[in-house]
């Protein structure tokens, strides 16, 4: 599978750190243009302005968690169709269901290695 | 090429961790008060939850482990499934020390280091499940390890399905084709439109596919979910129309703003302020100058068109300058929490400790100042709050007595006056007794009994600060190891800070911190000593008087003055610093210092000293940048360094804490 590295990636995190660390681990997957969000607000009005190719929110965020964001993003025509791949620290089986709900594309668990993420990612592009 | 970056990542998370470690244990004791704040008790799960998280990607397994324990309990606590006790507070808390012990640690060392948290965790753990009586927990027990069941076996079928996916694959293709693309529709219809509007070369699959074609989910399940979705859509359908047409137009209005605001903090190495600093510093040495040449040349050619364009300039960089060095200054500035954040759970814990009921107001805690001052008043606070609780507050049956309400209370405060931040901590509790006092500093060979009745009450007041001071016949463990207070006055005066203390009797204290606001550029009074010139700053300045000669008087060989009923010992620096009398030489007439002249006596403290300065002339008010005069600080005492004034003059700084020294020696 051929992942297109040149895909415009934004990663959603309220805590500086895990933003950082998920830029690595996708830069060591080879993606070079990743831009990062504090919340969901701001991931939202960017998610607006920029025509991003994936989405990479943490679930569990203040005021507006990622399924929040997520249901914003898919309520609103013009950016409804933004691949969303949730991080999450548990993967419960209520937690996977609401996610199906939400429409997420793909979720993957708190910690993980650069070769999962890929494999989640490239879940979600098929060739 | 991970290890630069990790370095840094790990510098990050430390940082981040001990800040949100910082907030906890606030949060934690706002908690005690409420502690049926859900919200509250969101944040602090959260905080929890984002430690573990990046731990674990860091690989601090040890971290993740105690981490996970405690947000195990605080799950269960935002879910309402147990109460909070008093006994599992003191266990989160001891949580919280511990993980911040670690994080230090890794700051140190970079490794988390050998913690054996065994003992804890388990209490967590019992804590956890106890709470909620056996039948509940039982249950919670099970849905957890069923929960915790589906995450390993999708884990591991994950891991698992990478090897064998290939001929799995090839197998389920056609099979999974015609549910995929049945489900498809029905699962998200905006699949479609994902295909040819923004991305048209990419197709894009959706958690339930995956799900799917992993074989983690059955088919039937997920249609099921997805009928349950839509019967929850169209029930709330008419709501949500409603409010997401409320919520979503108004947010591309949002963000210019909310996106500016986004990338606008970023870490600065203090080093680099430094440096902003001083370079700063030596901008405002030349603008003194260039301010003092140019008032020379309206003088010398008023009518001048150039020196009229000068003046202009000058004043307009005057102003620039002002402006730069306070915007330097801000960026040094933090707010006073990061030091008031401590004391909630100080407070707490010691008056548990000691059996009193203790309430700490704070006020002012987004006041800001400079960091190193912020660095330096930690320690002080903590000794005068630990005082407060100690020897302040009583027991409670002892107010109830005294006709004060059970819980005593402490007030601590911090306000912007003018170029200083005044800290004050006060207590409602017994009050300090100057003659207790006086006694026991003559008991602990402090001061001599006929000083001891010589000084006010005041400055009876101030004996606490000696070393080797403690009123308490029983050293307990909280305060009274007798180096406290002397802490404090040491610290105050390397800020060049001023104490003042307040007690009455069964009333209560107030002690008040005045610090300057930075360290670097002051404000300075510019005196005359005979025809020497010297910078005394500002900061220490109380007030200065014009007195006559005829009225100081002379105390076992000290020369002293009555200023409104207490003693002020003067110090005269024409004979600390052997410049020569005028009068003596007789080389000029203007001979100032004569017994019936008047002369002018600068008052100046510093932590809970004051003394008085004699000298000749009185400049003015200069600002000027303290250099260090290093090496060439030739055992001079009473000079903390130089600086150069707009005249272009090298003047001298007094130090006045060696001056009070030398006054105390003789």
């Amino acid at each position: 599978m051929a992942l297109d590295l040149s895909m415009k990636i934004l990663v959603v995190d309220d805590f500086s750190t895990m933003r950082r660390i998920i830029k690595n681990i996708l830069k060591q997957i080879g993606f070079t243009d990743i831009d990062e969000a504090e919340n969901g607000q701001v991931a939202l009005s960017k998610i607006n302005d920029n025509n991003y190719d994936l989405v990479v929110s943490d679930w569990n965020m203040p005021e507006m968690t990622g399924i929040e964001l997520l249901k914003a993003v898919r309520a609103n025509e013009a950016i409804k169709d933004t691949p969303f791949l949730m991080v999450t620290a548990e993967a419960k089986k209520e937690n996977v269901v609401e996610a199906v709900k939400a429409g997420v594309n793909n979720y993957i668990v708190k910690p993980f290695t650069a070769e999962v993420l890929q494999e989640k990612i490239e879940k979600i592009f098929p060739d | 090429m991970i290890d630069d970056s990790m370095k840094e990542i790990i510098n990050d998370f430390v940082q981040e961790a001990l800040e949100l470690l910082d907030t906890l244990s606030e949060n934690f004791i706002e908690l005690e008060k409420n502690p049926e704040d859900k919200e509250l008790l969101n944040t602090i799960f959260r905080a929890a939850h984002t430690i573990k998280g990046s731990a674990g990607f860091l690989g601090f397994q040890n971290l993740v482990e105690l981490a996970h324990s405690a947000e195990n309990i605080l799950n269960r606590l935002r879910q309402g499934e147990i109460k909070l006790t008093s006994d599992m507070m003191d266990y989160l808390l001891k949580t919280m020390d511990i993980l911040m012990l670690m994080i230090r640690n890794i700051n140190d060392t970079g490794q988390e280091g050998d913690f054996d948290n065994a003992e804890i965790i388990n209490k967590l753990n019992m804590l956890a499940l106890d709470e909620g009586g056996t039948g509940n927990t039982a249950a919670a027990g099970e849905q957890n390890t069923a929960a915790e069941d589906i995450e390993k076996k999708a884990e591991a079928e994950a891991q698992i399905k990478i090897q064998e996916q290939n001929e799995e694959k090839a197998k389920k293709k056609e099979n999974l084709d015609d549910k995929d693309s049945k489900i498809e529709k029905t699962l998200n219809p905006t699949n479609k439109t994902n295909n040819n509007e923004k991305h048209p070369k990419r197709k894009v699959r959706n958690l339930g596919d995956i799900l799917l074609e992993d074989n983690l989910m059955s088919s039937d399940e997920l249609s099921q979910i997805l009928k349950e979705k839509e019967k929850e859509e169209k029930k709330e359908e008419s709501i949500e129309i409603e409010s997401i047409s409320n919520i979503v137009p108004p947010q591309p209005q949002m963000h210019p703003a909310v996106s500016v605001s986004a990338e606008t903090t970023i870490r600065v190495d203090v080093e680099r302020l430094d440096n902003v600093m001083n370079l700063v510093g030596e901008l405002v040495l030349s603008r003194n100058r260039i301010f003092n040449i140019a008032s020379k040349l309206e003088f010398k050619y008023p009518e001048d068109e150039f020196t009229e364009s000068l003046i202009q300039v000058v004043s307009n960089l005057n102003l620039i300058t002002t402006d730069l060095q306070l915007a330097v200054m801000k960026t040094r500035m933090q707010p006073v929490k990061k030091v008031f954040s401590k004391f909630p759970r100080m407070v707490r814990d010691l008056s548990k400790e000691l059996g009193k009921e203790i309430e700490l107001n704070i006020a002012g805690e987004e006041t800001e100042l400079d960091k190193s001052v912020i660095e330096e008043i930690g320690d002080p606070l903590v000794h005068l709050i630990r005082n407060s609780i100690d020897h302040g507050i009583e027991m409670p049956e002892d107010r109830i007595k005294a006709g004060k309400p059970k819980a005593g209370l402490i007030k601590l405060s911090a306000e912007h006056e003018g170029n200083y931040i005044i800290i004050e901590v006060s207590d409602d509790g017994k009050g300090m007794d100057p003659n207790i006092l006086r006694k026991k500093a003559i008991e602990k060979g402090l001061i001599d009994e006929k000083t001891a009745f010589s000084i006010s009450d005041k400055d009876a007041l101030s004996l606490i600060f000696a070393p080797g001071f403690s009123t308490k016949d029983k050293v307990t463990e909280i305060s009274g190891r007798g180096v406290g207070m002397d802490v404090v006055k040491t610290n105050i005066q390397k800020l060049n800070g001023i104490i003042d203390i307040e007690s009455e009797k069964g009333k209560g204290s107030d002690i008040i911190l005045k610090l300057p606001l930075t360290v670097a550029i002051i404000q300075t009074l510019i005196i005359g000593i005979e025809d020497e010139v010297f910078a005394i700053p500002l900061n220490s300045v109380v007030e200065t008087l014009r007195i006559s000669e005829s009225s100081i008087q002379t105390i076992d060989n000290h020369e002293v003055i009555n200023l409104r009923k207490s003693v002020l010992s003067l110090l005269r620096l024409s004979e600390e610093f052997g410049i020569e009398s005028a009068s003596e030489s007789a080389s000029d007439g203007k001979a100032k210092v004569l017994s019936n002249k008047e002369v002018y006596v600068v008052v100046v403290a510093l932590a809970e000293k004051r003394i008085g300065i004699v000298v000749d002339t009185l400049y003015g008010q200069e600002e000027v940048v303290i250099k260090s005069l290093g090496d060439y600080q030739f055992g001079y005492k009473g000079i903390s360094g130089a600086t150069i004034t707009g005249d272009g003059k090298v003047v001298l700084i007094m130090d006045i804490a060696s001056m009070i020294d030398i006054l105390q020696k003789r």
